[in-house]
Order: structure tokens, then C-alpha cells, then sequence
């Protein structure tokens, strides 16, 4: 269920209020255990077997791995792990997209082959607690931490209900030491953690699906090339849409995990004040990047095999970091443009050690926004045909308007409005600033969202973004 | 690292957390009720919002009522213009409104044929320029689509408590009136005041109900003829009533009879769609409901009787009837042209049952 629904405001007052009135941490627990997998199954009934079965077979293995004295063994048995959600997640995202690919391959080479024809619905959210999971593993392989959580508890770390279908991708090791530890929500956290879920709503109902949507979608839905201002207004106006997609979508997750005492990792920070490309995806998908820092790039060697092995391993990372995101080469080309970008930066840097000036940081962090806003361009667009048109209208004069007047001046004065708020707080955390303001301010912005949010209600529905990844 | 990635909560912002939150729920609350209060004194009413769920939900009624079940399957006329109280009483049989604005009758009749379950009876507004040219991306494809996917699931789930629970909410309040949103309402009904004020209700059975006394005549009229002639949807705003009329019968006069190739090409699939469910014990007619002033003469234009409505008759097996070709039904007005005043419907109806012949022991 989406956390912007009716359905999901019930089922969170009810989960909320049994889990306060619930005597022990353990029956706790099974309650939200219970309740993230009616969560999961609202959507598909059926596939919370496929959750189970993943949950169940990575505690199994993480379990032998942590007992075995045997290196070989232990490397076997993590290689299992490995194999069966990487095949999971291969089958179900992939299978199609690996099909279509071999029978255009066996094309060229002269063999007609003509694969099944899979109907599989992917699970939601496969992504997200495939790589949560995976953390686990591989930290007890490493032996960063014990693998001898109770299988409660794991089944509750991978399926908590807040993170599940979207992230942040929390970690073994974040999660599973407060799930052990018996904890009720604070004042602190449980009001904040509603404050972020307000924001975090606004950020998406508003922001991404009323103000920036309409517009993205008009210009990639239309078969003819947009005029400039079209285009323009669709690719800055899509670096806004995904960006208060997915972040308002991990306030409410961050949020959520508060009302229960729980603390996800920060998701997003501001990254389109980033003055680089590496700064940007330290402040873009925070916990995907970082696991593939951890469990990619660095098991690839990182930069300690020189530097050719270097620039290697930042293109492979993120060509997998682009693939993780859907099954399209489109998806792939997205994630090789920000490696070229990265390599690009490591580069030139290793060249320089001038520090810039204040006005040459903010001129560096806007071209980062522009080179960014661009690349989205790909990562939108359904095919090469699409991102091709969108591209060519940037410089084409004229054209028959898509975009209707307000929403051409909603989108670009959005993405105005979100480049300030972000540069003028890069340095600072949302509770911070939140904190700064004064009490009746703080009662007028949160009362404002909520407005905002019933004025913009009754629309078309999107899911959040990030869900089909 | 912001706070929230911390391990403690002496990060957190301390506030007073009860009054922050409450004093924001109440400016909510207090916005919200204020539109619709605005709302009501301005004579809005809540109404059900039409929708493809609404839809396939009465579909799916009419699976379950088999033999009894009477489908009403076409456009806007057949949506305002059928009371389906007085069809219940006077046929003894369970009406069930399937019609669709602006939809084509096509894929609905089409869903009924190849159904084999189905064995009722159906009413069908036939409007021939549903059938002079393909219309693909027609509503009523998507309506048709969204049932059989609704029919095929097995189990429960989010979409169906989330479509019930917003069908809930929606129904009651104002500024969801009409399937509009509330910002939509607070800027062309609140801030500004609307053109045209609320005429049309949908009820939860999916009736329409047009209440022309709410909304200036002849402006609306003439609204409607301009909009029919070239889909534009605004008369020349320079122009007086006179001015209009005479525009109006100029374009009229000017008009062409339209290509009858795709019309003649269909017929064949149309008459085999109603043969299937008769040869299965059901029944189908074709209804031309009707029009008046500028819309009748554009409809007469572009749609020549002898071209189409004559054509479909004399191949269709199953019975027809042009409500111009009945005093009983011709006598009703059109205040828009096109559909009648609710205030009519119910007449309209009993007068149409009888000209039909229409029961559950009907021939």
C-alpha cells in the first residue's frame, strides 16, 4: 500500500496503538512482523512467499556461515546466498529483459529464436530487500557481525514495513542491534517522526506529483519534438519530480521507523548542492550508494590497484548501480554517464589542488545540477527515440506547445525554489533547520503542508517512483 | 551525518510536540471545512465521482443478476436521459447503467457478446457517429480493459480497500464534487466565480442527474451547439445571441454529409455482437435518443438518416427505435440539445418502455 493512501492511514493508526498496547518487546515485535508482511501483501498476496522463502534461506545460510570454522565452507555457503537472491532478483527483474537481449544477439549471428514469453509481475520492492539481506550475509561472511540474530528478528530487520518496498536500504548492522533491544518511540522521535512524515508527504503529493509530473509527462508522452522552454521545463522539471519523489518517499520511511522508536539512515542530503559528482552521490541515495561502495567498489579493489584498475571499478559499479534500477539499457547508459562523470572528476582533481572560491563552488554545483538534470534524460525516457526527441527540443526553437502556462511557471519556478532551499541549507540537517525556526512558523509550515497536500488530493494516483525498482 | 542516521535521539528537536501538531491539524481543519462551507453557500452537493472502478463494479453487478439484469450500454444520453427507478418498475427487471460520457457503445456490447455467462438484456444508445470512425483510444476501451483485469483477480488487495475508502470520503465532501479536486474547486469554484454552476450529479448507481434550471440558457445552449459543430468548447465570445444563431445556421448549412466507408464496414461486427447474446437467450435493442435544435440539425448534416440510421436498421435483427419516429418520445426538449432535464427522465423512461416493449415477459 502507498504511504500517501487511506488505507495506509488506517492500517499505520492500527499497527501504532496495538504495538503501544502490546505488554512485551516480543509481542511487540510479532506485531510489526505481522503487520509489515499484510503491508507487503496488500499488494500481491502471493508474493510474500517469495519474501518468506528469501528471509528464511539467507537466516539459514548466515547462520552456517557464522558457525563454520571452515574457510571454503563458509565461502560456499556465501556464494549460495549470493547465487539464490542474484537469481531472484535476475528471474523476476531480468528474466525478460536477458531474453529479449539473446534472441536480438542470436539475431546477428544468423539464429532465429523466438524465448517464452514470461508474464512475470515483478515483486515490489525486490531490489530493496534483496540488497538488505544480501548486507547480512556478507557482513557475517566478513565477520563484521554475529549471525546469530534470532530469525524474529532478521524477519523483522528484512520486512519492517517502513523501508521494505523503497528503502532507505538499511543494513544488518543498523537495524538489527535496535530490533534486539526492547525500545518504545521517545516525545522526541515520535514527534519529529510525524513532522517528517507531513514533509515527507508534501514533498511527494505536492511537490512531485502536482507540480513537476504534469509537465515531465506531457513533454515525454508526446510524439512530436517539445519547443525549448517545453524541454527545458520537463528535464529540470523531472531532476525535481524524482528527486521529491524518492526523498519525500524516505522521510516517510524515516519517519514511520521513528513513531516506533526505530532510526533509519538519512537517504537523501541536498544533492543537488553538490559541488562534484562524488559529492553528489554522497548525497543522492545515500544507502544505495554506500552499499555499493562497500559490497562492490571496494571488494573490486577500490583505488588501491592503481589508478586504470580504479577508473575500472568506478565505470563497473556504476553501470551495475544503473542496471540495479531497472532491466533497460537506457538505465545502463544513465549509470555509465555518471561513471564517465566520476572518472572524469577523479581525473581533473588529481590534477588540481587550487581550492575554489566561494562564487567558483556555486558555479560548479549549478553545472553538477545541469550535467545531472541531463542525465536524467535516459533515465526517463522509455527508449533512445524518447530521450533522442526530449534531448533535441533543449535547442529547438519553436515547436507546438505541451506544456499549458501555469505548469510551465510551476515547473520551473519548483525547481528555482528547491536549487535555493538546497544550497542554503547543504551544510545543515532538516531537523536543524526545522528547529531554528520559531513555534508559530514551525505550526504554520506543517499546517501549510497539510493544506497543500488535501488541495492536491483527489488526482490522478502515482505510485512512487522508486517502487518498480 | 543529519540526526536521524544517529544511534540517540539527543539529536532530535526538542519542541512542545502537542500543540505543534495539533495547531497544524486544525489550520487544516479549518481551510478544509472552510471550502466547503464557501462550496455550500455557493449551491455545490457532494456527488459520486465517476470512475472505471464505478464502472466494472456495476458490471460486475450485472453478472450476478443473469437473467434480470437489463444493461444500459452507450453514451451521455443514455446516462441522463434513463431513470432507472421507473425502468425497474415498469420492466420488472434490474436496470443496470453501463453507459460512459463520451464512450463508445462498441467494446461494451463487445464484452457482453463474448461473455458467455451473459444471457440478459440490453439497451444500447445507438449515436451513429460512434460508429463513422475508429476511435481506439475511446474511454470505453479503458472501462471494458479495467473490468475483465478486476474480474480475472482472485484476492483482495490495496487497490480494492483504497478505492473503497476514497469512494467514501469523495461522495461526502465538496470539493471532490464531480471528480474535481479541491485546488481545482478553490480556484473556478471558489476564488472565481464558476460559468457554469453544478448541473450534473452522479449517484452512487452511476444515474446522472442534469438539472438544467442551474445554468444560464441560452448561453448554454449555444455552448453546446458550437461545441458539437467543431468541438470547440466556447461560442465567439464577441457575438450576440442573434449574431451567434445566424453564424450557427450558416455553418449548419455548410456542413457535409461524413464518410460512411468505416460506418458501413462495422455494421457487420455490430449485428454479430447482438446475435451472439440473442442466440444465447438474451435480448438487444438499438435506441437513437433524442436531440433537439442546432445539435439535431448537425446530427441530420453529418449523419444523414438514409446513410446510417436507415442502413442500420435494415441489416439488425434485433429491434430498433428512433425516438424522433415516436410522438411519445419526440415530445421531450433538450434544454442543451443534446440530453434531457432530470425532471423529464422519468416520463422519458415509462414512454420509452412502452414503445419498446421492454419487460421480463416481454417478446
Amino acid at each position: 500500500m502507498l504511504f500517501n493512501s487511506f488505507t495506509f492511514l488506517i492500517f499505520f493508526v492500527v499497527v501504532f496503538a496495538l504495538h503501544r498496547l502490546m505488554p512485551g518487546w516480543g509481542a511487540k515485535k510479532l506485531l510489526l512482523l505481522v503487520a509489515s508482511y499484510v503491508f507487503y501483501a496488500a499488494w500481491n498476496p502471493p508474493y510474500v512467499l517469495i519474501l518468506l522463502s528469501s528471509t528464511t534461506l539467507d537466516w539459514w545460510l548466515a547462520r552456517l556461515v557464522w558457525k563454520s570454522e571452515s574457510q571454503a565452507r563458509r565461502r560456499l555457503l556465501l556464494s549460495l546466498s549470493l547465487v539464490a537472491n542474484l537469481s531472484l532478483l535476475g528471474f523476476f527483474k531480468y528474466g525478460n529483459f536477458l531474453l529479449s537481449n539473446a534472441q536480438g544477439l542470436l539475431a546477428m549471428l544468423g539464429i532465429s529464436y523466438v524465448p517464452p514469453a514470461l508474464d512475470i509481475v515483478l515483486p515490489i520492492g525486490i531490489s530493496f530487500y534483496t540488497f538488505a539481506s544480501l548486507s547480512y550475509t556478507i557482513d557475517v561472511y566478513r565477520r563484521e557481525i554475529e549471525g546469530d540474530a534470532p530469525y524474529l528478528d532478521y524477519a523483522l530487520f528484512v520486512s519492517f514495513f517502513p523501508h521494505l518496498v523503497a528503502g532507505p536500504i538499511v543494513r544488518a548492522r543498523q537495524l538489527l542491534p535496535q530490533i534486539k533491544t526492547p525500545r518504545s518511540a521517545s516525545r522526541d522521535q515520535l514527534g519529529w517522526g510525524l513532522c517528517l512524515v507531513i514533509i515527507g508527504l508534501f514533498t511527494k503529493t505536492v511537490l512531485a506529483d502536482s507540480v513537476f509530473a504534469p509537465a515531465v509527462d506531457a513533454v515525454y508522452r508526446a510524439a512530436t519534438m517539445p519547443g525549448t522552454l517545453d524541454a527545458w521545463a520537463a528535464t529540470l522539471g523531472f531532476s525535481g519530480q524524482i528527486y521529491c519523489d524518492f526523498a519525500g518517499y524516505s522521510l516517510c520511511a524515516i519517519g514511520l521507523a521513528l513513531c516506533f522508536g526505530f532510526e533509519f539512515p538519512d537517504n537523501f542530503h541536498y544533492p543537488y548542492a553538490a559541488r562534484g559528482f562524488a559529492d553528489f552521490w554522497h548525497r543522492w541515495h545515500i544507502t544505495l550508494s554506500t552499499w555499493l561502495r562497500d559490497y562492490l567498489y571496494i571488494p573490486l579493489g577500490g583505488n588501491r590497484r592503481g589508478a586504470a584498475r580504479t577508473y575500472v571499478n568506478l565505470m563497473l559499479t556504476m553501470l551495475i548501480g544503473g542496471l540495479w534500477h531497472g532491466a533497460s539499457w537506457m538505465f545502463v547508459l544513465w549509470g555509465g554517464l555518471h561513471g564517465a562523470y566520476l572518472c572524469a572528476e577523479r581525473l581533473l582533481r588529481g590534477r588540481s589542488t587550487l581550492p575554489l572560491s566561494k562564487g567558483a563552488a556555486t558555479a560548479g554545483s549549478l553545472l553538477v545540477f545541469m550535467v545531472v538534470s541531463l542525465t536524467w534524460i535516459p533515465f526517463r525516457a522509455r527508449d533512445t527515440g524518447v530521450a533522442a526527441r526530449v534531448a533535441g527540443g533543449l535547442l529547438h526553437a519553436g515547436g507546438k506547445p505541451l506544456i499549458d502556462g501555469p505548469l510551465l511557471l510551476a515547473s520551473f519556478a519548483g525547481i528555482l525554489g528547491l536549487l535555493l532551499w538546497q544550497h542554503a541549507n547543504r551544510d545543515i540537517s532538516l531537523e536543524q533547520r526545522f528547529a531554528r525556526f520559531h513555534p508559530a512558523l514551525q505550526t504554520l509550515l506543517l499546517g501549510a503542508c497539510l493544506v497543500a497536500m488535501f488541495l492536491c488530493s483527489g488526482g490522478d494516483e502515482r505510485a512512487f517512483i522508486y517502487f518498480q525498482f | 551525518m543529519p540526526s536521524s542516521t544517529s544511534s540517540s535521539d539527543r539529536r532530535l528537536p526538542r519542541l512542545a510536540w502537542a500543540p505543534l501538531l495539533a495547531g497544524a491539524l486544525l489550520i487544516l481543519l479549518a481551510c478544509a471545512g472552510g471550502m466547503e462551507t464557501a462550496l455550500a453557500l455557493r449551491g455545490f452537493r457532494p456527488s459520486t465521482a465517476e470512475s472505471a472502478r464505478a464502472w466494472s463494479e456495476q458490471r460486475a453487478r450485472l453478472d450476478a443478476l443473469g437473467d434480470r439484469g437489463l444493461a444500459l450500454v452507450g453514451a451521455s444520453r443514455i446516462l441522463l436521459d434513463v431513470d432507472l427507478a421507473t425502468l425497474r418498475v415498469r420492466t420488472g427487471l434490474e436496470p443496470v447503467q453501463l453507459g460512459i460520457e463520451g464512450g463508445s457503445f462498441l467494446p461494451v456490447l463487445a464484452g457482453l457478446a463474448n461473455d458467455q455467462d451473459f444471457h440478459g438484456q440490453v439497451m444500447v444508445e445507438l449515436e451513429v457517429q460512434t460508429l463513422a470512425e475508429p476511435a481506439p483510444g475511446n474511454a470505453a476501451f479503458g472501462y471494458q480493459q479495467d473490468y475483465q483485469r478486476r474480474s480475472r483477480k482472485s484476492l483482495p488487495d490495496f487497490r480494492s480497500s483504497e478505492d473503497y475508502l476514497s469512494d467514501q470520503v469523495y461522495r461526502r465532501l465538496r470539493s471532490y464534487a464531480d471528480g474535481s479536486r479541491p485546488l481545482t474547486a478553490l480556484l473556478h469554484r471558489v476564488l472565481s466565480r464558476p460559468l457554469v454552476d453544478q448541473y450534473l450529479r452522479q449517484l452512487p448507481d452511476r444515474e446522472v442527474l442534469a438539472d438544467y434550471s442551474r445554468v444560464p440558457m441560452p448561453y448554454f445552449y449555444y455552448f453546446r451547439a458550437f461545441r458539437n459543430l467543431d468541438g470547440s468548447s466556447d461560442p465567439p465570445a464577441d457575438l450576440s445571441f442573434a449574431q451567434m444563431d445566424e453564424r450557427l445556421r450558416e455553418r449548419i448549412a455548410s456542413l457535409q454529409p461524413v464518410d460512411d466507408r468505416f460506418f458501413q464496414g462495422v455494421l457487420p461486427a455490430v449485428y454479430a455482437m447482438a446475435s451472439l447474446i440473442q442466440q444465447r437467450g438474451g435480448k438487444v435493442s438499438f435506441v437513437a435518443f433524442p436531440t433537439s435544435g442546432y445539435v439535431k440539425q448537425i446530427d441530420e448534416r453529418r449523419y444523414p438518416r438514409r446513410l446510417f440510421w436507415d442502413r442500420f436498421t435494415a441489416g439488425a435483427d434485433a429491434p430498433t427505435l428512433d425516438s424522433a419516429e415516436v410522438p411519445a418520445l419526440s415530445a421531450f426538449d433538450c434544454p442543451d440539445g443534446s440530453h434531457l432535464d432530470f425532471r423529464d427522465r422519468g416520463r422519458f423512461t415509462a414512454a420509452l418502455v412502452t414503445a419498446l416493449h421492454l419487460g421480463a415477459h416481454a417478446p
